[in-house]
């Protein structure tokens, strides 16, 4: 007990779980479910007196050892006295431990929001999940004081319907349940909508990109949009920030050509060089089918320009030369700041300053010309990948661009000379690591680059 | 499946003849007058005959101007979205233009860049 309060003190610790337990444990609905801890008849007082002790360690863990030893002091019985003593001699502070709720975020939140029905029921439901993924062992919270509680349940979690039926909970309702909780909390905590993840905001897009890799290499991901559709209702949302963005018109276009299996170019390539925007590439042992007509191929080579026009949006920023960079963040890190207060996971000189990751370009809609993105690095340990999109990006577009000083340690290719002037960034090549792909889903952010990148020229 | 000496893409499936060929064996197991395992192994010689006669056999050049819509690199495989292509054949000058076309394209390396 880091906090070291007195033996009257740590019976206060005893309070919130007897006294909160039973509303919040028996029912979602706000009526509290018949588990009176007094009421437990007298056969029943020391199993319950153990459940308690359980349920204190596995609430507080070490911190509550003292409640526990106090407990076990304590004559069978005798639990629900203290509480009831407690809770008349010290009415104001019944739980003054700022150590204690360090550690204890769910507590805390119970205590800011004690009435709302769903909140308790998430926090019932929470509390559950955490108990029985920390110990599968012991009984699930909800059965403490439970009357319904029977010990073959021990292990698995139950939910206890209104009308007292129990209902074993899986282990994927318990993930959904968790999900559900958990993107609740980032909807509440963002403002709503900017912590969506981005294989999401523009799945159509990012389905098309599946399908094309798909077909011909086994893919990095574990398939197209896994939970797109599980999704659908979190983001059917008309107000969502990227709502203008994943304009379904787009998608079809993307896909045509996928769909009625025309117009499309198979074969190897030799090489495949850039030079600004004009890119070269040889191309051989093709099959070409384009307008209902066959064409095969030895060898093809193709010259093409990158007619888009990023380079509008770059801007320079301000002093130092400091040029922008585009990059997505795909939102992995914390994003805890507000939107102009600069953002956890920014390189900003200071926080406060106006950083803008890609989530508030997104949120702008790239419409708003005077805010551009500067470039940051998100926290997932990515970033050189990351600015190397956006450089290749950029220099594909024609546009000129530069990587601060600062940033150079970044970077993983050494050959490249940097400069925090606004030079052409030297070719650079992307190290694609699979295990990078797998875990921050770069490649929907590289598509999504892109798919921004239209949408900029199209509101130009 | 990447090269691996035996191995061959099977990046051509995609192709008219290629979905033409897997549309057939699909018909044929669903009437199961073969076995799936059989159909694998039909496509997998088409994957090595496609590639070989590309290589041997077809002698044919050409070029092509386009506008880059979309790229992407991954996996090392190339995928080019195109805009108003013109593609020019180089037997007899033969001049093929259309709007869009998508270009998928494996490395031509040997299989040792995959492993």
């Amino acid at each position: 007990m880091s906090a070291g309060p007195s033996g009257g003190d740590v019976r206060i610790k005893t309070e919130p779980t007897v006294k909160i337990e039973p509303g919040l444990e028996g029912n979602p609905a706000p009526t509290p479910h018949p588990q009176p801890v007094a009421v437990q008849g007298e056969s029943n007082n020391s199993n319950a007196h153990q459940r308690a002790i359980a349920q204190l360690q596995i609430q507080y863990g070490d911190r509550a050892a003292a409640s526990i030893n106090k407990l076990r002091e304590q004559p069978s019985g005798g639990v629900a006295q203290p509480h009831n003593q407690q809770r008349m001699a010290n009415p104001a502070i019944p739980q003054s431990y700022p150590g204690q709720y360090q550690n204890s975020p769910q507590q805390q939140y119970r205590q800011t929001v004690p009435h709302n029905p769903a909140a308790q029921q998430q926090q019932q439901q929470q509390q559950q999940q955490r108990a029985a993924l920390i110990n599968a062992q012991r009984p699930a919270p909800s059965h403490v004081d439970g009357a319904y509680e029977s010990d073959d349940n021990v292990g698995i979690l139950v939910q206890q319907a209104r009308d007292g039926k129990t209902t074993e909970i899986g282990r994927i309702e318990i993930d959904n349940m968790l999900h559900a909780q958990i993107a609740a909390r980032a909807r509440a905590m963002e403002g709503g909508g900017l912590m969506l993840p981005l294989k999401r905001t523009n799945k159509g897009k990012a389905m098309s990109y599946h399908k094309s890799g798909a077909n011909t290499r086994p893919s990095q991901f574990d398939g197209p949009d896994d939970d797109i559709k599980d999704e659908e209702g979190v983001e059917n949302d008309e107000d969502a920030i990227n709502s203008d963005l994943d304009d379904p018109d787009d998608n079809v276009e993307e896909n045509e050509d996928d769909e009625e299996g025309g117009q499309i170019m198979l074969c190897m390539y030799d090489k495949v060089q850039r030079v600004k925007n004009k890119w070269k590439c040889v191309l051989k042992d093709g099959v070409l089918n384009i307008n209902g007509k066959d064409y095969v191929f030895h060898k093809a080579n193709g010259e093409f320009e990158c007619v888009a026009v990023l380079a509008r949006c770059l801007r320079p920023v301000d002093e130092e030369n400091c040029f922008q960079l585009v990059y997505c963040d795909n939102g992995i890190g914390n994003g805890t700041g507000k939107i102009n207060g600069g953002i956890d996971g920014v390189t900003a000189k200071r926080r406060g300053e106006p950083t803008e990751p890609a989530l508030y370009w997104r949120l702008l809609g790239v419409v708003d010309r005077e805010k551009y993105l500067r470039s940051g690095r998100g926290n997932g340990g990515l970033v050189a990948m990351q600015i190397h999109f956006s450089v290749r990006l950029l220099l594909a577009c024609g546009a000129e661009c530069a990587v601060h000083k600062k940033w150079k340690t970044q970077f993983r290719n050494d050959q490249a000379e940097w400069s925090s002037g606004p030079t052409i960034v030297p070719e650079c090549e992307l190290s694609m690591k699979a295990e990078e792909y797998t875990t921050h889903d770069a490649l929907d952010e590289y598509g999504l680059i892109q798919f921004w990148c239209k949408q900029w020229v199209k509101v130009n | 499946m990447a090269t691996g000496g035996q191995n061959f893409y099977e990046l051509y499936r995609r192709s008219s003849i290629g979905g033409a060929l897997t549309d057939t064996l699909d018909d044929l197991i669903t009437q199961n007058n073969i076995d799936p395992q059989l159909a694998m192994k039909v496509l997998a010689n088409f994957d090595r005959a496609i590639a070989e006669v590309l290589q041997d056999k077809v002698r044919s050049r050409l070029t092509f101007k386009a506008n880059l819509d979309t790229y992407r690199f991954c996996d090392e495989v190339w995928t080019f979205q195109l805009k108003d292509v013109t593609f020019k054949m180089d037997n007899g000058g033969q001049v093929v233009s259309t709007d869009r076309v998508k270009i998928v394209s494996c490395s031509a390396k040997p299989a040792g860049a995959a492993a």
